[in-house]
């Protein structure tokens, strides 16, 4: 075994029988940051989780294309397979004004205010299925497809992507801040106990010193205990968030169902968990190193 | 190799001191030749424990030359720190050992902060140990040791580096004349074998049973041995 590599076992090991010397404490202290971690853990599960129920459902926007009133339908074709060549466009469907109208025959109460028109008033329409999802690239081919010739007017229908997208973004945009929050907490957390470690061990720390430990050799076990306490915490509060889910998927099994086959909040996946016990041991690093600046060690 | 020491027009004031307070050193000027063995005498409070902490870098001074092998320790950058103490062997009046480790892991901590491997660690701690009569203690935790054992296990760390450079303050303070024998004894084995050694005692008695050129320190300079007592 190298000297450096030595170095570092020995100083993972030191950091083990700091943490087998209090072994109360340390469970307590990784409990604290689990607590801390679980909670933007299982929220980011969820909005991930919703966020994928929702990819299931039709979720595209459209824009209707109403024709001129009078439209035959030789030009109406024409400009369907126009729309068709079109690039940037998914689909494109027709709903003729006859089609449109035995459709509103067919909702409840509208029969009979139809019954009172002298004809059908509906236009003939062509739905337009845009491959593009943003806000802008959706209103510049609406205004693009409004000046065709035979359009009378188009309508765009991207409220409910807007809607989703804005969800989404408020939701992460939420879990992002909750999340550094409580990441704030865990250096916090860290870097008293490794304070009160350092005044504690200060002898130790010394009488080191006095025979020839560079600081880095001081300083090593301390940040391997931060940041095997963040690990340790950030297993634990994973551990804590696949269970949560566990149960939240229990009870609204029956509930997601109606929303279409397999529809469920999905469990803890591996990359969230091994994203989540990294960062943690990163933030347990972080406050130990930020706690030693402030010992001066 | 043995080391040698110059203290060239050192002076040193701790901060905070009251205005017109003498500084612990005043000028102090010595050298201690490779392989001497040399008692620092004086009155508490002569500069004593100054000359001490400026070799091993504890302290910086504030004016004039330490040098330990010609290499002056005052204008070290912090880093270089520790390389100078793997090279001092260091024991204070109160034997300060880690109260939880037991004398082995005591003894074994400048061999593994310089990151000796362990079974050549392990050897070199019992030699130690087997020198300073402690080879029987080895699992025994610093409380259940008496002061003279304390102080030996000091040594014996003190010296499992092989240092060239063996520095003690009043290492023999806290000892009965019995024990204080031994420890010296100790040291001087350690100087027969060409290890330089400065010592700090006011045991005359001592002094006249172990033979060491003598240097009186006396308000922070360095005076006649008659006037320092």
């Amino acid at each position: 075994m190298t000297g450096w590599l030595r170095a570092h076992v020995g100083a993972a090991r030191a950091a083990g029988a700091t943490a087998r010397a209090a072994p109360l404490s340390t469970l307590l202290s990784v409990l604290a940051l689990a607590a801390a971690l679980v909670l933007p853990v299982a929220a980011y599960a969820v909005l991930d989780g919703l966020t994928r129920i929702a990819a299931r459902f039709d979720t595209d926007s459209q824009i209707a294309l109403y024709l001129l009133p009078g439209a035959d339908a030789r030009s109406r074709e024409a400009l369907e397979r126009s729309l068709r060549a079109r690039p940037g466009i998914k689909s494109v469907r027709t709903i003729t004004r006859e089609q449109a109208l035995a459709e509103l025959e067919a909702t409840e109460g509208v029969r009979d205010l139809l019954a009172g028109l002298a004809g059908n008033p509906l236009p003939d329409t062509i739905v337009v299925r845009p491959a593009a999802r943003s806000r802008d690239a959706l209103a510049m081919l609406k205004s693009e497809l409004a000046r065709l010739p035979g359009v009378a007017s188009a309508q765009g229908d991207a409220a409910w992507v807007e809607r989703l997208d804005a969800i989404a973004r408020t939701g992460t945009m939420l879990i992002g801040a909750l999340a550094a929050l409580l990441g704030v907490a865990v250096v916090a957390v860290t870097f008293n106990t490794i304070r009160l470690q350092v005044l504690t061990r200060r002898d130790e720390i010394d009488i080191a010193a006095l025979v020839g430990a560079t600081t880095a050799w001081l300083r090593r076990p301390f940040l391997y205990f931060g940041m095997l306490q963040g690990a340790a915490a950030g297993l634990v509060a994973t551990a804590i968030g696949a269970v949560l889910l566990w149960v939240a998927n229990a009870r609204l099994g029956d509930t997601l169902t109606s929303f279409g086959a397999g529809a469920t909040i999905p469990t803890m996946t591996l990359q969230l968990a091994l994203t989540v016990v990294l960062a943690s041991a990163f933030l347990g690093w972080l406050g130990a190193w930020l706690s030693l600046g402030s010992g001066r060690i | 190799m043995a080391a040698s020491i110059q203290f060239q027009s050192v002076i040193k004031r701790y901060p905070g001191t009251a205005a017109g307070t003498p500084p612990a050193l005043d000028g102090a000027s010595f050298d201690v030749e490779p392989g001497e063995f040399v008692y620092l005498t004086g009155p508490s409070g002569a500069g004593k424990s100054t000359v001490f902490r400026l070799l091993a870098a504890i302290e910086r001074p504030s004016g004039g030359l330490v040098l330990v092998n010609k290499q002056n320790v005052g204008g070290l950058p912090r880093a270089s720190v520790p390389f100078l103490r793997r090279n001092l062997g260091l024991v204070l009046q109160d034997a300060r050992l880690l109260a939880d480790r037991g004398v082995f892991d005591n003894v074994l901590l400048p061999l593994a902060v310089a990151g000796v491997e362990p079974r050549e660690a392990a050897r070199r701690v019992r030699a130690a140990l087997d020198k300073v009569g402690m080879a029987d203690r080895e699992r025994a935790l610093p409380a259940s040791l008496s002061g003279g054992e304390q102080q030996r296990v000091c040594i014996a760390r003190a010296v499992v580096a092989r240092p060239s450079l063996l520095l003690a303050d009043e290492p023999t303070a806290n000892l009965d004349a019995v024990n204080a024998d031994r420890v010296l004894e100790l040291f001087a084995a350690f100087h027969a074998v060409g290890v330089t050694v400065l010592l700090a005692t006011h045991d005359e008695a001592l002094m006249a049973r172990h033979p060491g050129r003598r240097l009186a320190l006396d308000r922070g300079r360095v005076v006649p041995t008659e006037a320092a007592a």
